[in-house]
């Protein structure tokens, strides 16, 4: 037996089908518990739930996903936000999270004395809101509790308004 | 260059398209296509058998109906299964770290064929409770590896890692599974 195992990605490889022993790893795979198990194992997992999901029929699943999405036509193809408030709710929930995380981040660019003023340049992921008079924003930030509760809203179009490290932000507000 | 038959099946990202445009047949087809080992997925991953109907409908709904966010460039395949991963992800967190380990007619020993499919049954069900030991990623990276037989980068785009990640955790998940088969 040699001293080199086979490597993982052969014998994944093997098992699939993709590619078949050399001599001298057939004879290391003859010689070697421990690739023999590796093996072992690759093939079980290849195995694993075929015998359980016998009565597993994709074709029912098929009917079962086509009669919801008849039933909500609205989004199945084009993602349209059918109320704008929703829509301005999720940008405002995705706003609010950047706008708290510059204030709070120590290398950001708010400044505890002006927390009351939001930034240029958060301002100016927010075109959609500058036509709202101030009840309509009112009603925007009364819609959104906190901005941890909105999060669900967050993966909708508005999303595409920020930036990489913007994004970054929000991804690890809502993981805190 | 190989021209394509007219029996050829569609790349994935053919049915999508034709989907988008509102071929409704494009949709079953990717359902039957890869529902099965999504299915098979979600199973070895620890959901119960009578759940797995489900998720997997609810995966590809979701899918389909969020199709504008798949980036045409990383495989359908592996958003889906990301969809479902995270849906098992939600499950298992609802069922407070629950794994389910099924015990059924497939796994007690067949004695017409002793050397046969109960070997393969028992090394099946040592490695679903061996499974079940590993943190998440390390479980999940393993079967889309070893299982659905996924490249290192389908993962990554299946589970929101990078394929220097991806990689680590699979070498870990083998060498755990290792000690706890042996």
């Amino acid at each position: 037996m040699s001293a080199a195992h086979i490597d993982s990605d052969r014998l994944t490889e093997s098992v699939t089908g993709l590619t078949a022993w050399s001599v001298g790893e057939a004879e290391h795979l003859a010689g070697c518990a421990d690739c023999r198990l590796e093996l072992e194992m690759i093939s079980a997992a290849r195995r694993l739930g075929a015998a359980q999901l016998r009565g597993f029929d994709p074709n029912r699943v098929a009917v079962g996903v086509h009669r919801r999405l008849a039933a909500r036509p609205d989004q199945v193809r084009v993602p349209v936000v059918r109320h704008p408030w929703r829509w301005l709710a999720g940008l405002a929930a995705a706003a609010a999270v950047v706008f708290a995380v510059r204030l709070w981040s120590p290398t950001g660019s708010g400044d505890p004395g002006q927390a009351g003023q939001i930034p240029p340049a958060v301002v100016s992921i927010l075109p959609e809101l500058d036509g709202l008079s101030a009840p309509q924003l009112e009603e925007v930030l009364r819609s959104i509790p906190t901005a941890a509760e909105s999060l669900d809203h967050v993966d909708m179009a508005p999303l595409s308004a920020l930036n990489a490290g913007d994004l970054e932000r929000v991804l690890r507000s809502m993981e805190e | 260059m190989h021209a394509l038959s007219e029996d050829s099946p569609r790349s994935d990202a053919a049915l999508v398209a034709a989907y988008r445009l509102g071929d409704e047949a494009a949709a079953a087809e990717l359902v039957t296509r890869h529902g099965g080992a999504l299915g098979r997925y979600l199973y070895a991953a620890g959901a119960a058998v009578s759940d797995v109907e489900d998720l997997v409908q609810e995966a590809f709904f979701r899918a389909f109906r969020a199709l504008d966010g798949w980036r045409g460039e990383a495989s359908f395949r592996g958003w889906l299964f990301r969809i479902g991963s995270n849906l098992r992800k939600d499950q298992y967190r609802k069922e407070a770290g629950r794994m389910h380990l099924s015990l059924g007619d497939h796994d007690v020993a067949d004695h017409s064929d002793p050397l046969g499919e109960a070997g393969a049954s028992e090394m099946e069900a040592r490695l679903q409770r061996g499974l079940a030991e590993l943190p998440r990623l390390q479980r999940e990276v393993f079967l889309l590896r070893a299982q659905q037989g996924m490249d290192y980068v389908e993962i990554c785009s299946a589970l929101g890692t990078t394929p220097g990640a991806a990689r680590v955790h699979y070498h870990h998940a083998v060498k755990r599974l290792k000690e706890l088969m042996q």
